[in-house]
């Protein structure tokens, strides 16, 4: 068949411009003084400040989709039940902020958690403290799960489309109760869907950049920041090369093993 | 049945008030870009277009702004002109290795952007190539390419290949089939690939922190220097600027495609 040659110019720039590069920046990670060897990854896994900066993005990107999984769910279930008359007005305020860019919505939260911010101003009417939000870990938490719960939602929703509406009915039937039904078929059924979601935001939450520099400010680093940092401002390629190849490992691993996990439970499904 | 009403009840107000605050920052945003005040003020408290004006007059917006549309332009039509024969491709054919080729062209979505901006700033470095327009393009081409990918194979999935076989029977050429045929079918997933890519690369801060430099620089890069030195109400009317763009595209790509069908949301369920 001559159109599978149409994948060919895809295959070629992808080479071009995203293996060639990435293969070249595992170079430059590997061989820091012009020779072969990991100084660079004993560097950062051996200094505590650096250990620290990876704790955090894994800790706040593990509370980041925990948060946005609970809070997905009732929406994904309102959005999955076509019968309902605002769900054109749900969809669109809960699609729409995805494709707004990260830069603004961050600029939202600034002004909503910063020290005259409404957060604040609410917490100081209601005499609970003058403290704020912004340059804080829950902070990012906050305006991340705002960032990223889009990209929990849809994949639940699409999930829980594909149940079949008379596994529902016969469990009424068999008198199954309301909780009974929701912990015993809708949520094993949905739980591709979940999987899906959760490990698109950790992964986004773990690289993302512009959220944390804005909403944490440099006193609270993540990964994103360390590389940039260390690759823009200090010039030390080694060193962010090994910093962007370690995040890269940590997103990485979460993929591989969720792809595995999907390729294991279909090949399961199959008769 | 009240406690069905209750919880029906408690979905609902669970589910508007989630929608408010996915809108909330976004509103905030657009709202401070109106005060007439001289610094940031939520409430506003007044109603002007000052700051609007400040920023065409100012030297640093407008040459970003046009840079962003550029480059914008420039990703659709890289996008395009290899995603959309990927997607065919891959439609035609079977197998492990086509289904693993698919993994590969929608991979970019998974590893960090910041590595791969990282990555490609390094290649273009030993090619001695200099930041343009381009070379910003071609980045943030890496990161568009599986929304296009994603969107035409699921318009092709919708195609019944009995209507291309059928114009192949009736004498049409493989182009002809094509062009009359095969693609009057696939345009929503053509148009959302296009207005994807060019969401993707206005939105796009963490390829083109790196690709940047002074002359070229796009405007969310601008954008998010500009936030991390000053807090001026200027800075929210440009946000506000990235805002209403998405918003329009957001609205064009409702029109032409439904935003459900993009999102993997069906209108209808089947029975």
């Amino acid at each position: 068949m001559t159109s599978r040659g149409l994948v060919l110019p895809a295959l070629a720039a992808y080479i071009v411009l995203l293996l060639w590069p990435l293969a070249g920046v595992f170079w430059t990670s590997i061989t820091p003084d012009g020779f072969v060897g990991l100084s660079a990854y004993t560097r950062f896994l051996s200094d505590g400040w650096f250990l620290s900066v990876l704790r955090r993005t894994v800790v706040l990107s593990l509370i980041t989709t925990a948060l946005t999984l609970v809070l997905s769910f009732p929406i994904a279930l309102y959005l999955s039940q076509t019968w309902r008359r605002g769900r054109t007005l749900v969809t669109f305020a809960i699609i729409a902020p995805m494709l707004v860019s990260a830069v603004a919505r961050s600029y939202g939260w600034i002004i909503i958690l910063g020290p005259a911010g409404i957060l604040s101003r609410c917490l100081a009417a209601l005499g609970l403290g003058s403290g704020h939000l912004l340059y804080t870990e829950t902070g990012i938490v906050i305006a991340s799960v705002h960032l990223l719960l889009p990209l929990m939602v849809l994949p639940i929703a699409g999930s829980l489309q594909q149940i079949d509406p008379s596994l529902i009915r016969a469990a009424q039937i068999l008198g199954a109760g309301v909780t009974r039904i929701l912990f015993r078929v809708t949520l094993p059924m949905c739980i591709p869907g979940m999987t899906a979601g959760a490990v698109i935001v950790f992964c986004m939450c773990a690289s993302s950049f512009v959220t944390p520099a804005l909403i944490g400010g440099p006193t609270i680093p993540m990964m994103s920041f360390v590389i940039y940092q260390q690759a823009i401002q200090l010039i030390d390629w080694p060193f962010a090369s090994a910093a962007a190849f370690i995040l890269l490992a940590a997103t990485a691993s979460v993929t591989l093993a969720y792809l595995f996990w999907a390729g294991t439970r279909r090949a399961g499904a199959r008769p | 049945m009240s406690g069905a009403r209750i919880r029906e009840w408690l979905l609902r107000c669970y589910v508007a008030a989630m929608a408010v605050l996915m809108l909330l920052p976004i509103a905030v945003v657009l709202l401070t870009s109106l005060t007439p005040a001289a610094y940031i003020s939520f409430p506003p408290g007044g109603l002007s277009l000052r700051w609007y004006m400040a920023v065409a007059s100012a030297d640093e917006w407008v040459p970003s702004f046009l840079t962003s549309l550029q480059v914008g332009a420039i990703v659709i039509v890289c996008a395009l002109s290899i995603g959309v024969p990927a997607a065919l491709g891959l439609h035609a054919a079977t197998g492990r290795f086509a289904t693993a080729l698919q993994t590969f062209f929608l991979s970019p979505l998974m590893i960090p952007s910041l590595v791969i901006g990282l990555a490609i700033l390094r290649f273009y470095e030993s090619l001695a190539l200099p930041a343009s327009d381009l070379s910003v393009a071609l980045g943030q081409t890496m990161i568009a390419t599986p929304y296009v990918v994603r969107f035409v194979l699921a318009g092709l999935a919708g195609v019944d290949s009995g209507l291309t076989r059928a114009a192949r029977i009736l004498g049409s050429g493989p182009i002809r089939t094509f062009v009359k045929i095969t693609l009057p079918l696939i345009r929503h997933g053509l148009i959302a690939g296009a207005l994807f890519s060019f969401i993707v690369s206005i939105d796009d801060v963490n390829i083109a922190l790196f690709l940047s430099d002074v002359h070229v620089t796009p405007l969310s890069v601008q954008l998010l220097g500009y936030l991390q030195q000053s807090a001026d109400p200027q800075g929210a009317a440009v946000a506000s600027l990235l805002v209403i763009i998405a918003f329009v595209l957001i609205f064009v790509c409702d029109r032409l495609a439904g935003i459900d069908w993009l999102f993997g949301i069906r209108k209808t369920t089947v029975s």
